[in-house]
């Protein structure tokens, strides 16, 4: 189940936070999305350790803990497309679909 | 060979090194033994590794073991190839011999024998017992040891070499240890490739029925070892990887039931990287390993081999996914595990790998990206440690202690709780222990939050539900019917657990009871006794024991993670972490550093824009500030969470934090605090070009500021900064208002007056201002109009110009609004066009001036009126000749005072008209021209006489817009002229009246004849010129140039209007035609005249009258004359001047002839005859003579023409 769909600017600024949760309790996946950034960064920053993933936009998992997971998607214009899934099992080209037809809505 | 377990493991742990055997055939080895075990470990060694590339192995330890010795001997054939990683590597054989026939017939075969074996790999090593001063025996050693290399050398491979008991050569043992190498290497390559080739073959037989686990192990553990102890780590450390791959492969395919371990007592305790543990034998299950305890030991196999590889940090980055793969393996089989076992495995497992690889690794060693992840892993291994932690700890009851902030509950709110197959119950010796009583902590500012969620689900559902296998009770009586279960009651679906926990066993009925659904308290309680039942590790029970010790773990974990976060590139991970350290400093009182905390956190969250978070923070360092009597930080974070979004507080919320401000400002602060309120006060010139000012002008500046404050505010001063765009050297100047502004909420628009600037141009520069004590600055610009992009960019656009101050330059252009002859004597309306270049005249005075010839009317007003466009007005007077000026907006009249003005504010900004009325002053008579100036005001056109009467024609040309009306005309005559029929000199008075249109000309005549002159003695009473005066009118406006004067009109009498008189002097002269003399032309040779032929012309002069006797003369029967011809066309032959005579009376003649020569052909005027002596008055023409005659070329000349 994805959790919160966030669009983070090219400056790290929240552009649109959704969450899908019942509970009142948004709070924490802003945490999660504005945490996630420093993976984003780093994986910028540090074309090595990127791979052969570098000239993609999507940047695939990036925070993966026990119990959620975040993906991420980088425009060209360095707008970042973060989704935290609750789904464990989740297939990466799964996410890389969500991600670009998000890209293209927005 | 899975019966070899046990053997295989007491073998490694016996054996940790290359052994080389020492066949020592002449019982040297005790004489020469410490000096070879000097030269270990080997220095130089080169080995190959498993794709057969050359190692360098910097210290190769190894064993000289004598053949002879107990531990070589006795070995199953079998035995000895299964464990053949620990037989000898290589054989050294010591041999001595002092004579040849001994070394022939005993030494040599013994040799033999010995080397036969291929499966050895073997040298020599002859020692020399011989002194070196002895020389005959040094030859027979070296005579044997030839022979010897003879012998046993062969053309590939040397195998001897010679030691001299006294004193070793000096390169020995370098030859010795490259044998020893080189043999050690062939062993190496022969038994690597022994158990490569059993290796596969078992492997080839892994999806048989056959196939076993421990066999294969042993095999590749085997060959690990082997490599191991050859110091080639790496190749060991990939075959524990294909170990460990192989065996998931396996584990997962079998489908059978095995047993998962983890069972037994300590196993909570992590032994992730303790290889020895447990001993293989006891985790052994049918053919394979019991996945538990095997998963474990394969993961300290890999960490050992990569701490002896000096890689640390790989050991971190592999331990992190292992422990969160262990964790899911753990809680697949958590049903069989005791309760909590999972976490407390993860706990313990990230607390080993934190310790054993920060313990290993060196700072700096690294390159920096990797040291960097290296810490990051750190970080992960400790948030990991410490999410875990706080589960337990939220289990038995210390969930209030836990901060329910963000990143507390996106961790533990998305853990699933442990799933024991039957929640614990509470022990039957369970006593009432301590309580925690627990309240919702208020907020500073009064601040009301529903507080985050801990909790994936409501514990106490989930553990009762665990139960409810056993007994099915009433779900709603496991409530313990306080407050918030109610609340609970009331909507079972919230997923949020009360914050209220009370862990008190003094509730009635807490006998503890299967039958009956637990209390919280109780599932708090049941669950820190199971977790002293699972948890061995001391320490750990330890931090779970009480609060205090809780919290020392806690700050120490999440220290920890935030330290490491820090090093790395998770800057924001740490300082996150930061808060929940602040957190925990706030509660023990330590509010200096929960500030400086805090602050970091705010300011990160600030410096993205993620106010949400921001507002969850910021109360809490405002209130650490507050407490620290931080004024200057206290007023800021009001100041700052006055500026977050509005949604994010409710409006008291927001209410309160002014009057936070306001009671600072006014009371409680001690010295004046500066603030910055660029976030909360912002400002913008108004919208529009900016305001333009001339260089010394003052103005008045308009600026819009926005007041970010949920009610009005009072500001007791406020000043702006002007800064010069262009030209640092200017600085900033303050513009202050005067009173006391009130700020609104929203939108504000404030003046202040300007004083005169310097040329250039102007932005805002920063807004400041007092409240009581509190000085403020803003240096923010608001953004005025729609915002065209919710970038986060857009705010730092350049700033705007908001005023521009010019050079000096025109500022009005002053024009003549019609160009026009003014009526002499009059008062005239002059219009003048006010017209300001881009430019308000506001207060502006005009000061005019006539100049010589022209006065202003002062009594009478001026008038000033707006003033069309001047293309209008021509499109105006296209349509309608007549059209006016005056489609006015505004009228008004003014008075002048000492030739000043002062322009109406109505005027400041349009183009007006004034008029002023003027007097052209002259009072000398206009006088009549003749017809070759047409431009005079009248004209004498000429005079004819006709007998005695004369006709005299006035032309009048109207040079005025408008046009005229002649009322009537009449001519004053001077002496000797007197009108005809004895009419008083007016024209015939049914010509009036007599309309003039502008700009044309109408004529008048009038009739006169010659009077008598007035004798001499008069003649200064008389007129000497003639006066013509005409009545008229005018009926134009002044817009058009023509108009009424300005008396007339202003009156309106009609009499007045029609009252003008000009006046034109005119000079009349007597008529003097009265001919004596005549000249006729007489006729010429009727053959015409040629060029060069002489032609007479001849005049002949008559007299007409009497020659008078008054007129005295000398020579009065003479006459003067004169021949006057062009000298280009005539050449005269003769006296062209003399005098002829002729008698004095009336009819006498004469003929005067001259011989002229034509020059030139065609038409030329004659020569003229003149009298110079005779007035022209006085002679007529007659006949006259021709203009023009015709010259004919000459004739041809025919004498040179030749016949043809």
């Amino acid at each position: 189940m994805i959790a919160c769909v966030a669009v983070v600017g090219h400056q790290n600024n929240p552009l649109y936070i959704q969450s899908f949760t019942e509970a009142d309790d948004a709070l924490k996946l802003h945490h999660i999305v504005h945490c996630s950034l420093d993976v984003v960064d780093e994986r910028v920053n540090n074309p090595k350790k990127s791979g052969p993933t570098l000239n993609e936009t999507f940047l695939g998992l990036l925070y993966p803990t026990e119990n959620y997971k975040v993906y991420g998607y980088l425009t060209n214009t360095k707008v970042k497309f973060i989704l935290v899934t609750t789904d464990l099992d989740v297939r990466d080209a799964d996410v890389r679909n969500v991600s670009v037809t998000i890209s293209f809505k927005c | 060979m899975a019966n070899y377990l046990a053997q295989f493991q007491s073998i490694k742990s016996t054996c940790d090194r290359i052994v080389i055997a020492v066949e020592d055939v002449s019982d040297l080895w005790p004489t020469i033994q410490s000096g070879f075990e000097e030269q270990l470990p080997f220095k130089r060694a080169c080995l190959n590794n498993k794709t057969r590339n050359p190692v360098f192995v910097e210290k190769l330890p190894a064993e000289f073991i004598l053949t002879t010795d107990a531990r070589l001997r006795s070995r199953f054939p079998q035995e000895q190839l299964l464990f053949w990683f620990r037989e000898p590597y290589a054989t050294v054989v010591l041999v001595t011999c002092e004579d040849l026939d001994e070394f022939k017939t005993i030494l040599k075969p013994r040799l033999k024998l010995i080397t036969q074996n291929d499966e050895r790999e073997w040298f020599i090593v002859f020692v020399s017992k011989a002194h070196p001063n002895n020389d005959q025996a040094n030859k027979m050693a070296k005579k044997v040891f030839a022979k010897l290399e003879v012998d046993f050398n062969s053309k590939k491979r040397e195998r001897c070499c010679k030691f001299d008991i006294h004193g070793p050569e000096p390169n020995f043992w370098e030859d010795l240890e490259s044998k020893v190498m080189e043999s050690i290497r062939n062993t190496l390559d022969r038994r690597v490739q022994f158990f490569e080739d059993e290796i596969r073959k078992l492997s080839e037989l892994r999806f048989m029925p056959v196939w076993n686990f421990c066999n294969f192990f042993i095999l590749k553990e085997s060959l690990a070892f082997m490599f191991e102890m050859a110091h080639l780590h790496e190749d060991a450390l990939r075959e524990y990887d294909e170990l460990e791959l192989c065996y998931l492969e396996t584990v997962n395919m079998n489908g059978k039931h095995k047993e998962f371990g983890g069972v037994e007592r300590g196993d909570d305790e992590a032994a992730l990287l303790n290889p020895g543990n447990k001993a293989l034998t006891e985790i052994v299950q049918d053919d394979s390993f019991r996945e538990f305890e095997f998963r474990q030991y394969l993961f300290a196999c890999q960490s050992k081999l990569l701490f002896k590889l000096n890689r640390p940090f790989e050991v971190a980055s592999r331990g992190y996914p292992f422990i969160i793969s262990f964790s899911k393996a753990l809680a697949q089989h958590e049903d069989i595990l005791p309760f909590c076992m999972r976490e407390v495995w993860v706990i313990t497992a990230c607390l080993a790998l934190i310790d054993a690889t920060s313990s290993q690794y060196n700072d700096g060693l690294a390159a920096p990206d990797i040291e960097k992840e290296f810490y990051r892993l750190l970080g992960d291994l400790y948030s990991l440690c410490r999410i875990k932690f706080m589960r337990l700890a939220y289990l038995i009851g210390h969930g209030t202690d836990i901060e329910r902030s963000p990143v507390n509950s996106a961790s533990l709110s998305m853990l699933p709780w442990p799933k024991p197959p039957v929640w614990p119950l509470v022990p039957a010796d369970a006593s009432a222990e301590l309580i925690l009583q627990a309240t919702p902590r208020v907020k500073h500012f009064g601040i009301h939050r529903k507080p985050l969620p801990l909790e994936p689900s409501v514990l106490l559902r989930e553990a009762n539900r665990r139960r409810a296998s056993l007994s099915a009770g009433n779900m709603f009586e496991i409530f313990d019917g306080s407050g918030p279960d109610v609340s609970l009651r009331m909507s079972p679906s919230n997923k949020v657990q009360a914050v209220s926990m009370s862990r008190t066993n003094s509730s009635p009925g807490f006998e503890s009871s299967i039958d009956r659904p637990m209390r919280l308290a109780e599932i708090f309680v049941a669950s820190e006794h199971a977790l002293r039942q699972t948890i061995s590790n001391p320490n750990l029970l330890k931090s779970l024991s009480s609060v205090e010790e809780f919290e020392q773990k806690y700050l120490e974990l999440t220290k920890g993670a935030a330290n490491n976060y820090h090093c790395s590139w998770w800057k924001r991970h740490g300082v996150v972490l930061d808060g929940e350290i602040a957190a925990v400093c706030f509660k023990h009182g330590n509010y200096d550093q929960a500030a400086k905390s805090y602050e970091k956190v705010c300011a990160l969250y600030s410096g993205e824009g993620w106010q949400d978070l921001l507002a969850e923070v910021l109360p809490n360092l405002a209130e650490c500030q507050k407490i620290l009597n931080d004024e200057a930080g206290y007023l800021l974070s009001c100041v700052r969470l006055l500026s977050l979004d509005k949604g994010l507080f409710s409006t008291k919320e927001r209410q309160a934090f002014q009057s936070e401000v306001i009671s600072l400002a006014y009371g409680e602060m001690k010295d004046p605090v500066p603030l910055d309120v660029s976030s909360l006060i912002t400002f913008s010139g108004n919208p529009g070009p900016p305001l333009e000012l001339c260089d010394g002008d003052p103005g008045t500046l308009s600026v819009t500021v926005w007041s970010g404050f949920p009610d009005d505010i009072t500001v007791d001063t406020l000043s702006l900064t002007l800064m010069a765009t262009y030209n640092a050297d200017e600085g900033a100047k303050a513009l202050n208002t005067s009173t006391a502004t009130v700020l609104k909420p929203g939108r504000n628009t404030i003046t202040v007056d300007l004083p005169p600037q310097k040329p250039g141009s102007y932005v805002l520069g920063a807004l400041t201002g007092h409240i009581g004590r509190l000085r403020f600055r803003s240096h923010s610009f608001s953004k005025v109009g729609p915002a065209d992009s919710d970038d986060f960019m857009s705010y730092e656009k350049p700033t705007r110009p908001i005023l521009k101050v010019f050079n000096p330059r025109p500022l009005v252009d002053l024009a003549a609004a019609i160009s026009s002859p003014l009526l002499i004597n009059e008062a005239q309306w002059v219009g003048i066009i006010v017209q300001p270049i881009d430019y308000s005249l506001k207060g502006a005075i005009l000061q005019i001036d006539t100049g010589p010839g022209l006065t202003i009317e002062e009594s009478h007003f001026v008038e000033m009126e707006s003033h069309i466009k001047l293309s209008n007005l021509e499109n105006c007077h296209n349509i309608q000749k007549d059209c006016s000026l005056d489609i006015n907006k505004d009228f008004e009249r003014l008075h002048l005072h000492d030739g000043r003005i002062q322009l109406p504010d109505w005027a400041s900004n349009l183009t007006s008209i004034l008029w002023i009325p003027i007097r052209a002053i002259n009072n000398s008579l206009a006088r009549g021209s003749s017809s070759v100036t047409p431009q005079r005001q009248s004209i004498v056109d000429g005079m004819r006489t006709i007998a005695l009467k004369l006709q005299f024609g006035v032309i009048l040309h109207s040079q005025v817009n408008a046009s005229l009306t002649i009322y009537d005309a009449w001519l004053d005559l001077q002496d000797g002229f007197v009108h005809t029929r004895q009419g008083d000199g007016r024209p015939t008075s049914g010509f009036f009246p007599l309309v003039i249109s502008s700009s044309s000309k109408a004529g008048i005549l009038f009739s006169i004849c010659l009077g008598k002159t007035t004798p001499e003695a008069e003649v200064e009473a008389v007129r000497r010129d003639s006066l013509l005066n005409i009545q008229y009118g005018i009926s134009g406006k002044r817009t058009i140039g023509a108009h009424p004067p300005v008396t007339a009109e202003a009156t309106g009498a009609e009499d007045a209007r029609e009252g003008l008189i000009f006046r034109s002097a005119l000079v009349l002269q007597r008529p003097v035609l009265d001919p004596t003399l005549a000249i006729g032309f007489l006729a010429l040779p009727s053959d015409g005249l040629r060029v060069g032929q002489l032609v007479s012309m001849k005049w002949r002069v008559e007299r007409l009258k009497d020659f008078e006797e008054n007129e005295a003369s000398q020579r009065n029967d003479e006459v003067l004359y004169e021949v006057n011809a062009n000298a280009d066309n005539w050449m005269i032959a003769g006296r062209k001047r003399g005098y002829v005579s002729l008698p004095t009376k009336q009819g006498s003649r004469i003929v005067i002839s001259i011989l002229c020569v034509p020059l030139l052909a065609g038409y030329v005027r004659p020569p003229q005859l003149g009298l110079p002596g005779v007035e022209e008055a006085n002679i007529s023409c007659n006949p006259p003579g021709p203009h023009l005659i015709c010259v004919l070329p000459p004739t041809l000349s025919s004498s040179f023409c030749i016949a043809a």
